[in-house]
């Protein structure tokens, strides 16, 4: 062999095995269905840890292995290189459908999935949420008949062979939604089909075992004729596979006999196999033992504590650690050091700097995240109350905040104040402003606390923690006490005063007394001083402090607080403007509107209508829903609006949450090159940044966008509807008025979903 | 019994299926190479269109996935109104300018591909340009490119959930409802 042919040998031998890495890692990751099942997965192992504790003959661990194998088996059909050659070769496409018939569902039925899932599921959204369906009778009915083999198995049968009609077929390969739906009917059907075979307890059969035998039989029969007829038709039926690129030595033909001799023969053992067992379980002596080896055990279940974060290993003793708070405080007032440096000294575009890009972009979004996920994780790392903090030493407040301004109107000014000065002043692009507004925010922390005591400056002033603290209503976290008893007995209430080891909340929420987050920053002040271990981070409904109203530890009800009311219209609306503003035809509008009148006079104009539209209209909407809602139920107008106002804040937050999503997915390594041109900056390297940065903004941001907005929608509207509920018996008219006013900023907020937006401190690749 | 209709909810819920990689639009050989076109959606229209390529050798069919793809968009017929504003998440070069094809853009590996700007209907040309070794050639597809799709129209599925759910709640409380009547005192 000579030179020049062996290297063309090694180089063909190369591209083969290039192709077959390209073939092996053929691999999609879309982010919906793969988070959909790993939370099935989540919710059937949470309810499988609980039933296997109490029945563990029946919830072994082969259970769960089972299930989760199914679940794995419909992402493998789904994800894998088998979708992605599915459109090319019909033998692909064959063994993708036969695990979503054939595979998955018996799998995912041997899990007996019924009851580990409805235990992993909230015990409260399983009582009064999925409750009445569960116990109707008519669904009941439903229920089985969906299951009667005398349905299930012709359901089977018929969608399989529809979707093989090659019209329809054709159908699913030139269109995206229909093979979506033609997968859907696979397994859906599958599920009902198997079910009577597999039987998961605790249902019941509704016909004899033996039935199953006959059952299988004529599913493998049918089975059978369609895999001969596609062996051995002698032409090809899909035309899509005849007109597709060939990437294998297969010809079309070849290609479909093959998948038809694969159904043929993997189908035969998936529906032969089990009838064999059936009858051979059915003629077995011993068939009645393992349906009653659990009969005499007790199927009560242990009473659920809710979760508790601080008694998560590791992560308990880091959070109680004495030094935690001050660790992460310190990590976050060095970040705002590097930031106000940058900002008085770097150059100053805004992408280009930290200033720029930190404060607006991602501190904006994952204090967002923090709030979803946790709760008020932001300012628990406050840098501003830990230069507070060591102030104080040197000025010891002695003073207690006025009595007059024990209320958030101060803070309903600076937070109006703020997001005006936002955008009249284009703050996100002046790295320099950013800079002194966070010099101005440690001033004004340091000088109101070095004055007053506790953390008036968190409560009255901080217009951060406003937003945090109204953000953390719909939060699924909360800081509260574990053992209501325990407090009972409890005298010295080191929560509230603290000890010599420890202050007490410096935000005066007694923990007996308290209810939801509104005011608490996360400090943990209050479970390293209860002496009785008693107060924890609790898992919560979210939202849930929002239907009741009870008098809480120094917040009282929000229905007697129009401040807290004029707080969360403002966060609210203010969602929807600061991300209006930042979507183009908005922006055409406003450049429109400037070339008119010139900038100046449009600048004002601007001015106007953003103080209308986050002033003037919330609090007139509000005071109008009020006013219609307290004419149905006879009520106390003042009550409702502010009771009903502070209702809307899931809304809101969803609309901040849906914003700062796009820009966060859009810009998330725009901190990168800022911090290589910072380092070359300061002579530690001579690498010049790259500022063409990836986007990871998806196709499907949009609909992640919907999905947020829909759950703060619908989080709003049942609260709305709790609330009317209980001023009312005629809790309709009462619900209406707030009900149109919420979906009139959810439809909004799908507008501006479907807007493509301005990246503010972002450079992106074009 | 209520349970196989909860199951089947639960499994079916995220079951979103992946994305196809569109529809053949064209499909042609040079010398020993051969080139399929894929587009989606089609029909094609204003906005992100998602054009993959499946580089072949011939007459082997092997794959090849070292040749580099460039993409390039000119719009051949008259202006059109009805101009779209594109996402972040697609190249906004302007029409003329050459977009590279990476095999990071699909799922299947043996693809190579872009999200390439439409900003208007009407009749566009689509140039690739193939680069491997010595070979190196371009050829064009004509794309009739309709009006903007409306995105409810897209998205409207998870607008429904809204009122999905809303029906479900009633549903609900009509069960309630009919259940505190079955179990009242002296009530058959």
């Amino acid at each position: 062999m000579g030179i020049h042919e062996k290297r063309e040998t090694d180089s063909a031998r190369g591209r083969g095995s290039l192709t077959a890495e390209s073939l092996v890692l053929s691999w999609r990751f879309e982010p919906v269905p793969v988070i959909g099942l790993t939370l099935a997965a989540l919710v059937y192992f949470r309810g499988w840890r609980r039933l296997h504790g109490q029945l563990p003959a029946r919830f072994p661990v082969e259970r769960l292995v089972s299930y989760l194998t199914g679940l794995g088996a419909v992402i493998f059909a789904l994800a894998s290189p088998l979708d992605a050659f599915a459109g090319w070769l019909l033998i692909v496409h064959m063994a993708q459908h036969l695990l979503l018939t054939m595979v998955a569902p018996p799998l995912i039925l041997l899990g007996f999935p019924m009851l580990p899932l409805l235990a992993g599921l909230p015990r409260p959204f399983v009582r009064d949420g999925l409750g009445p369906f569960l116990t109707s009778p008519a669904l009941h009915r439903f229920g089985r008949f969906l299951v009667h083999p005398f349905f299930a198995g012709p359901l089977f049968i018929l969608s399989n062979l529809a979707w093989h009609v090659p019209a329809l077929y054709e159908l699913a390969l030139g269109s995206q939604g229909w093979h979506q739906f033609e997968h859907l009917c696979f397994l859906g059907t599958a599920l009902l089909f198997w079910w009577p075979v597999v039987q998961p307890w605790p249902s019941r059969p509704a016909l004899p075992r033996w039935a199953m035998i006959p059952y299988l039989l004529v599913a493998d029969l049918q089975n059978t004729a369609l895999a001969a007829f596609l062996s051995f038709c002698g032409r090809v039926i899909y035309p899509s596979y005849s007109t597709a690129p060939r990437i294998s030595g297969l010809s079309a033909l070849d290609d479909q006999a093959g998948a038809g001799a694969f159904m043929w023969v993997s189908g035969s053992m998936a529906f032969l196999v089990p009838a064999g067992y059936i009858a051979l379980q059915y003629l077995s002596p011993s068939r009645s033992k393992y349906f009653h080896e659990n009969a005499g055990r007790k199927s009560s279940l242990k009473p659920r504590r809710p979760f508790d974060l601080l008694l998560v290993p590791v992560i308990g003793p880091v959070m109680r650690w004495k030094f935690f708070r001050p660790f992460l405080q310190s990590i976050v007032l060095l970040l705002a050091l590097a930031v106000l440096l940058d900002g008085l000294l770097g150059p100053q575009v805004s992408p280009m700097n930290l200033a720029g890009v930190l404060p607006w972009v991602h501190w904006g979004a994952l204090t967002a995240i923090a709030l979803l996920a946790v709760g008020n994780l932001f300012c628990m790392a406050c840098p501003f109350t830990f230069a507070r903090d060591i102030g104080r030493r040197m000025f010891p407040s002695t003073r207690t905040w006025p009595r007059a301004l024990r209320s958030k109107w101060i803070a309903v000014a600076v937070l109006a104040g703020f997001f005006w000065s936002y955008e009249f002043f284009n703050l996100w692009s002046s790295p320099w402003w950013t800079a002194w507004i966070i010099i101005f925010y440690f001033a004004g922390a340091v000088l109101v606390d070095g004055i007053f005591k506790n953390a008036s400056f968190c409560k009255y002033v901080c217009p951060i923690g406003q937003f945090n603290f109204i953000s953390s209503l719909v939060s699924p976290m909360e800081v509260r006490v574990r053992e209501a008893e325990v407090c009972s007995t409890c005298k010295t209430h080191d929560c509230l005063r603290g000890n010599s080891l420890q202050r007490g909340c410096e935000l005066e929420l007694f923990q007996p007394a308290k209810s939801g987050n509104m005011d608490c920053t996360f400090c943990l002040d209050c479970v390293k001083a209860c002496p009785h271990d008693n107060v924890g981070i609790l898992a919560v409904a979210p939202g849930r402090d929002l239907i009741a109203d009870p008098r809480r530890s120094s917040v009282g009800r929000f229905a007697q607080r129009p401040d807290m009311a004029a707080l969360v219209l403002v966060f609210v609306f203010a969602a929807f403007v600061n991300a209006a503003t930042m979507v183009t035809p908005v922006r055409d509008l406003q450049e429109g509107v400037s070339r008119v009148a010139g900038s100046q006079a449009s600048g004002m104009a601007w001015g106007i209508v953003f103080v209308f539209s986050v002033v003037v209209l919330p609090i007139s909407l509000a005071w109008i829903c009020g006013r219609l809602s307290a004419l149905a139920s006879g009520g106390d107008i003042r009550w409702i609006t502010n009771g009903f106002s502070i209702a809307l804040a899931p809304l809101g937050f969803a609309m901040w949450l849906s914003h700062v999503a796009s820009h966060i997915f859009s810009g998330i390594l725009s901190p990168w090159p800022v911090t290589v041109r910072i380092f070359r900056d300061l002579g530690f390297g001579p690498v010049a940044p790259d500022w063409n940065i990836p986007t990871f903004a998806f196709e499907g941001l949009t609909g992640l966008q919907i999905l947020l907005l829909d759950a703060g929608l619908l989080l709003c509207l049942w609260i709305l509807w709790r609330k009317s509920r209980d001023i009312s018996g005629r809790a309709f008219p009462v619900f209406l008025p707030w009900a149109c006013l919420a979906t009139a900023l959810y439809a909004a907020g799908i507008w501006l979903a479907f807007q493509p937006v301005d990246l503010r401190g972002t450079i992106v690749m074009p | 019994m209520r349970a196989p209709i909860l199951s089947l909810l639960i499994l079916l819920m995220p079951l979103r299926l992946f994305a196809d990689e569109g529809v053949a639009v064209g499909q042609f050989e040079n010398g020993s190479l051969g080139v399929t076109v894929f587009a989606n959606p089609v029909p094609v229209h204003a906005g992100p269109l998602d054009v993959t390529v499946l580089v072949q050798e011939i007459p082997s069919n092997q794959p090849v996935t070292d040749a580099t793809v460039v993409f390039s968009l000119q719009k051949v017929s008259h202006p059109s109104p009805d101009r779209v504003r594109l996402p972040a998440w697609c190249s906004s070069s302007p029409p003329g300018s050459w977009i590279e094809a990476s095999s990071a853009h699909s799922g299947n590996k043996l693809l190579s591909g872009a999200y390439l700007p439409l900003p208007e209907s009407g009749r566009w040309q689509l140039t690739l340009r193939i680069i491997r070794g010595a070979s190196d050639f371009t050829e064009s597809i004509l794309l009739d490119v309709a009006s903007p799709r409306n995105l409810l129209a897209v998205w409207w599925p998870l607008i429904a959930l809204c009122p999905l759910a809303g029906a479900l709640y009633a549903w609900r409380a009509i069960l309630i409802r009919r259940r505190r009547g079955r179990f009242k005192p002296g009530a058959g």
